[in-house]
């Protein structure tokens, strides 16, 4: 019992502060938004007694811990158990939905977007224009991140063991071995060689 | 033409499917997929916004998110490349260490 605790304490821990974080954020949201918050009452007139009022406050903070706390321990016994493949997918769908009820109300809520828009962003003269001077600086730093990620990739996407940096792999090769790495630069030659 | 909301809620659906690839996929293409459902959903979102204020910015960045995802495939892909021919393997639950 202890041993895959220690084992697994900062994993869960993190796990537990991430499902604890995401789940006071929506609880945060739900008791902004939702029709039985303070705000809500004060405009329709509600005017409750003091002592009920923190009553149901207190018990929205409980319910909301209670929530978090259950989520935190269930999320993290995931982690170790068996079944964790099916969890994390019914885990992840909920997440996933979550967050797409969360934006779709936002949306939805907003009355701005509710009409269509003005349309005129389809003008080539005014796309050229903001890529070419307003946002010229954004476009040119653009080039450098292509070409960086272009050299990079290449880079990363070497085959194992070529001459630039061979040292820092576990496959030593002589200058022999070397040239018919320059000559083949075949992949398996490498690693025979190497090991 | 259509209300912004809707176009807004399609971005929203896009990126909760790339959201819910990234959490549950172990093959690395299916999570740089993934990535790339995030990044196009951003992209519906600036489409969508640059019509409904008659703006050319939300283009302009569209083009740009367009490149950096390219970018970022490209480094991604090489990497997948790397440690395929590392552990035989992109399943990215397999490697447990960043010493190669």
């Amino acid at each position: 019992m202890m041993r895959w605790l220690d084992a697994r304490l900062p994993g869960m821990l993190l796990l537990a502060a991430t499902v604890l974080a995401g789940f006071a954020a929506l609880v945060g949201t739900w008791m902004v938004q939702s029709p039985w918050s303070w705000g809500s009452m004060a405009k329709a007139g509600l005017d409750l007694a003091p002592w009920l009022e923190n009553l149901i406050g207190f018990l929205a903070v409980m319910f909301g811990f209670l929530v978090v706390v259950a989520v935190a321990i269930i999320a993290g016994a995931f982690t170790h158990m068996v079944l964790s493949q099916r969890a994390a997918v019914i885990g992840s769908l909920l997440v996933a939905v979550g967050i797409f009820g969360v934006m779709a109300q936002a949306i939805g809520a907003t009355e701005a977007f509710q009409a269509d828009g003005v349309g005129e962003a389809e003008d080539f003269e005014t796309l050229a224009d903001g890529l070419f001077t307003t946002h010229v600086i954004a476009f040119e730093v653009l080039g450098v991140l292509l070409t960086a990620a272009m050299i990079g990739a290449m880079v990363i996407a070497r085959p194992l063991g070529s001459p630039p940096d061979s040292d820092n792999y576990d496959t030593r090769i002589d200058d022999e071995e070397l040239e018919s790495v320059q000559r083949t630069s075949d992949v398996d030659a490498n690693m025979e060689g190497g090991s | 033409m259509i209300p912004t909301n809707v176009v807004a809620i399609l971005a929203a659906a896009v990126f909760c499917i790339g959201v819910f690839g990234l959490l549950t996929q172990k093959s690395a293409l299916r999570i740089l997929i993934s990535v790339e459902l995030v990044l196009n959903a951003a992209n519906i979102n600036f489409v969508a916004f640059a019509n409904h204020y008659g703006h050319a910015d939300g283009l302009v960045f569209a083009l740009f998110v367009i490149a950096m995802a390219a970018a970022e495939a490209a480094v991604g892909l090489a990497i997948f490349i790397h440690l395929f021919r590392h552990m035989h393997t992109v399943d990215v639950t397999k490697p447990n260490e960043l010493r190669w």
